[in-house]
């Protein structure tokens, strides 16, 4: 079973957190692998990445902001791309900033739990 | 306990890469205003820049070999890369026509033909990089620059074509065709790079592994040059050829050390924790 099915079964728990982790995740590593080090070192090194289970979106992006500038919101966008993609198209969280959208993402597996 | 990580404070190595770099340009610079004067100056002016760029291509091979040619990155490196090398090669053959065979300022040369190939991987470098370092960029400075460097872009052009074409009467001659179109060409495409690199250098300044645009400053510098270089070469202003050797040396070093930033800090692979300034 893969990470994206695995994550799928279990929504309404923590799905969307692993969904969402693995699209930032792949997207950062769409970057260079030498450059997807470099931020997971220091995204790790802040405790951003220490749950394997749950990630707090709005820190995540101010500490990648604070790291590579404007590319954080390319980086976002593409990963809410990606997610969308992954749900082809059936991803309806309202409108807003990639980041705003992530945030209800997340607290809809809150309100599922 | 070995130390597992490195602890950098950002401020301080954005100061100390800057110093080192106006050191290297004022030490390489001061030496042409030294040589100026020689009647052999030519000779010290082509061996600075094929040095110059030398440096820049190096690094750019040590981050070639670092981060492959993978991701958006290693695609963009590796475009820059190819764009140097040639920059490099066409630096070289302008040299062997100056220094060996004594054929002063050879235009039209092979060397032409690097120089405009090299654009290709610069463009490529910048356009797919735009997306990365232009994020968030305000539409109406977008706007802007466009519309500002269109009209100095329209103004040159024409004033560059004009003066090029021969008078009235001696139009027989076709042999000023090939330098003008290798003439327009150069301003054209420097003015489509000039674009991007001006909005990400004013997109600049945020986030502690992207905050050094020097690459894109090295552009603009090299798009500064070669405008210039032309008009002297229409106009026939030697004076100016102390200074714009000048300014591509300086582009050249900027583009090593934004290339040495980018190598030690965003692709380094070690475990370093960044201080805030």
């Amino acid at each position: 079973m893969n990470r994206l099915q695995e994550a799928s079964d279990k929504r309404g728990n923590n799905g969307n957190h692993l969904l969402l982790r693995k699209a930032l995740d792949e997207t950062i590593y769409s970057l260079g692998g030498p450059i997807h080090k470099t931020i997971t070192w220091h995204m790790n090194n802040r405790g951003l990445l220490s749950d394997p289970k749950r990630i707090d979106i709005t820190a995540f992006y101010k500490n990648l902001k604070e790291l590579v500038g404007p590319g954080a919101d390319m980086i976002m966008e593409d990963a809410w791309q990606k997610l969308r993609k992954q749900y082809k198209g059936n991803l309806d969280f309202g409108t807003g900033t990639p980041v705003d959208r992530m945030k209800k993402m997340i607290s809809s597996d809150e309100e599922a739990a | 306990m070995e130390k597992q990580f490195t602890e950098i404070n950002i401020g301080k190595e954005r100061k100390k890469y800057f110093a080192g770099l106006i050191i290297a340009v004022a030490a390489i610079n001061g030496f042409v205003t030294l040589i100026m004067e020689s009647e052999v100056n030519f000779i010290y002016y082509d061996l600075l820049r094929i040095g110059t760029i030398a440096s820049a291509m190096i690094i750019s091979f040590v981050v070639f070999g670092k981060q492959g040619g993978g991701g958006l990155f290693g695609r963009a490196y590796t475009g820059l890369a190819i764009g140097l090398t040639m920059w490099f090669i066409a630096e070289s053959i302008w040299g062997y026509y100056e220094i060996v065979l004594g054929e002063e300022s050879p235009f039209p040369s092979p060397a032409d033909a690097f120089w405009l190939g090299a654009y290709g991987g610069l463009l490529y470098y910048m356009f797919l990089l735009y997306r990365f370092f232009g994020k968030g960029l305000n539409k109406y400075a977008v706007a802007g620059v466009i519309i500002a460097i269109a009209v100095v872009a329209f103004a040159y052009l024409q004033f560059l074509i004009s003066i090029s074409i021969p008078p009235e009467g001696e139009e027989g001659n076709d042999d000023f065709v090939l330098p003008l179109v290798i003439s327009v060409m150069y301003p054209v495409l420097d003015f489509i790079l000039l674009i991007p690199a001006i909005l990400i250098v004013f997109n600049s300044g945020r986030g502690y592994l992207t905050s050094i645009p020097w690459i894109f400053v090295s552009l603009i510098l090299t798009a500064i040059a070669d405008i210039l270089l032309g008009l002297t070469a229409v106009t026939g202003f030697q004076d100016y050829e102390a200074m714009i050797n000048m300014i591509y040396n300086s582009a050249y070093l900027c583009m090593a050390a934004g290339l040495l930033w980018y190598l030690r800090f965003f692709i380094s692979g070690q475990k370093q924790i960044i201080k805030p300034q």
